[in-house]
């Protein structure tokens, strides 16, 4: 099912963490494979998946230390080497916040 | 009609170009606008006629890097009508430096340069840089991967031109030795025979080149719209730490590239026998 759009990064990364949260059902956080080999290298930035994790972290802040265990699927080897320094790193709440100016 | 952006260095130089040809009535896009010489490539933009003329005449000749200026040269003089001369601006990238011919105005290359670009898309490209200047923002180019995203970043930018697409070529100089890599939808017509046979297998690179270069332009776009705040007096630690996060993955791609470009090059090496 196509779960990205075309929308920026954050907001993608945002929307894709909701449906993972709400369609994952009694599967534990680990056995989540999230298969992004098709979309664009534009949309797979730091901001996606700062995205995702800042929503968790709003949504469920329980649940982000388990939700960095999801496995991505890049179509790259360089995306795959970033999404995981991101998702390790990410720090919540003063990284990936909505960026307003 | 077309964008070249060339710069070089002490590691070496490389051209970007595009692949669009025009007429008054159509477009032609998958020329082949780039031609690797012997420890050169060359350019052209302009008269597309008078360029591939010349694409086969340096693969005849054979000329080396020390000698294709004065091929270049006796072409114009003995092959093409003096009032055709204009037709054509043409960029070499040798060792070190970018050299301009412009005949409409210059009876002698221009030597020495760093930087270049050609073409109708060529005021965008100087516009741009003239922005960022003004902005303060610099564009390194010590290496040849930092070299490739600031020529790709700013023919990108010329792509808004009607006269230029987004089908790439790029050649590079490195080691005295030039390369070749462009988008699969480029046909390459003027080239070596061993560069010609493995054509299909070399483009199959570009993909994952293009990429790395298309995500590190994405995240210049988040890190300086995140700082962007600073311009009303409101950035703060969450700005810089998306910004910081940005700057992470650009490390990341940068030195992906690096390892990339390696590859292509020993395994163009390796294809056309060289060592």
């Amino acid at each position: 099912m196509e779960l990205v759009g075309a929308g920026k990064p954050s907001t993608e990364g945002r929307r894709l963490a909701r449906h993972l949260m709400e369609q994952r059902g009694d599967r534990e956080w680990n056995e989540v494979v999230v298969d992004l080999t098709g979309c664009s290298a534009v949309l797979l930035v730091s901001a996606f998946f700062n995205g995702a994790l800042q929503e968790v972290h709003e949504r469920a802040p329980n649940e982000l230390e388990k939700f960095r265990q999801v496995r991505w699927q890049a179509k790259f080897a360089f995306q795959q080497q970033n999404i995981e320094m991101w998702v390790r790193e990410f720090n919540a709440p003063a990284q990936a916040q909505e960026v307003l100016v | 009609m077309t964008v070249h952006v060339a710069a070089a260095g002490p590691i070496g130089g490389l051209i970007v170009c595009d692949s669009q040809g025009s007429t008054p009535a159509t477009e032609l896009h998958g020329m082949q606008k780039l031609f690797p010489g012997d420890g050169y490539v060359v350019g052209g933009a302009g008269a597309m006629i008078v360029i591939q003329r010349l694409f086969r005449f340096l693969l005849d000749e054979q000329p080396t890097a020390d000698s294709v200026l004065e091929k270049i040269r006796e072409f114009l003089r003995l092959h093409v009508v003096e009032g055709m001369h204009g037709s054509v601006t043409l960029l070499v990238v040798r060792r070190t430096e970018v050299v301009s011919i412009t005949p409409s105005v210059f009876l002698t290359p221009e030597t020495g340069k760093g930087f270049a670009a050609i073409g109708s898309g060529a005021d965008f490209v100087y516009r741009a840089l003239g922005r960022d200047g003004a902005l303060g923002l610099q564009l390194p180019m010590k290496t040849l991967a930092e070299m490739l995203v600031a020529a790709e970043g700013l023919a990108v930018v010329a792509d808004e031109s009607l006269t230029v697409d987004d089908r790439f070529m790029i050649g590079f100089v490195r080691n005295e030795k030039s390369y070749l890599l462009a988008d699969r939808g480029i046909t390459l017509d003027a080239a070596p025979d061993a560069l010609r046979a493995s054509w299909s297998k070399a483009v199959t690179h570009y993909e994952e080149i293009r990429a790395i270069l298309s995500a590190t332009r994405a995240e210049e776009a988040w890190a300086f719209e995140a700082l962007s705040s600073l311009r009303n007096g409101t950035l703060n630690a969450t700005h810089f730490a998306t910004a910081m996060s940005a700057s992470a993955g650009i490390r990341t791609n940068l030195n992906a590239l690096s390892a990339k470009l390696d590859d292509y090059f020993s395994w163009y090496d390796q294809e056309l026998g060289r060592p």
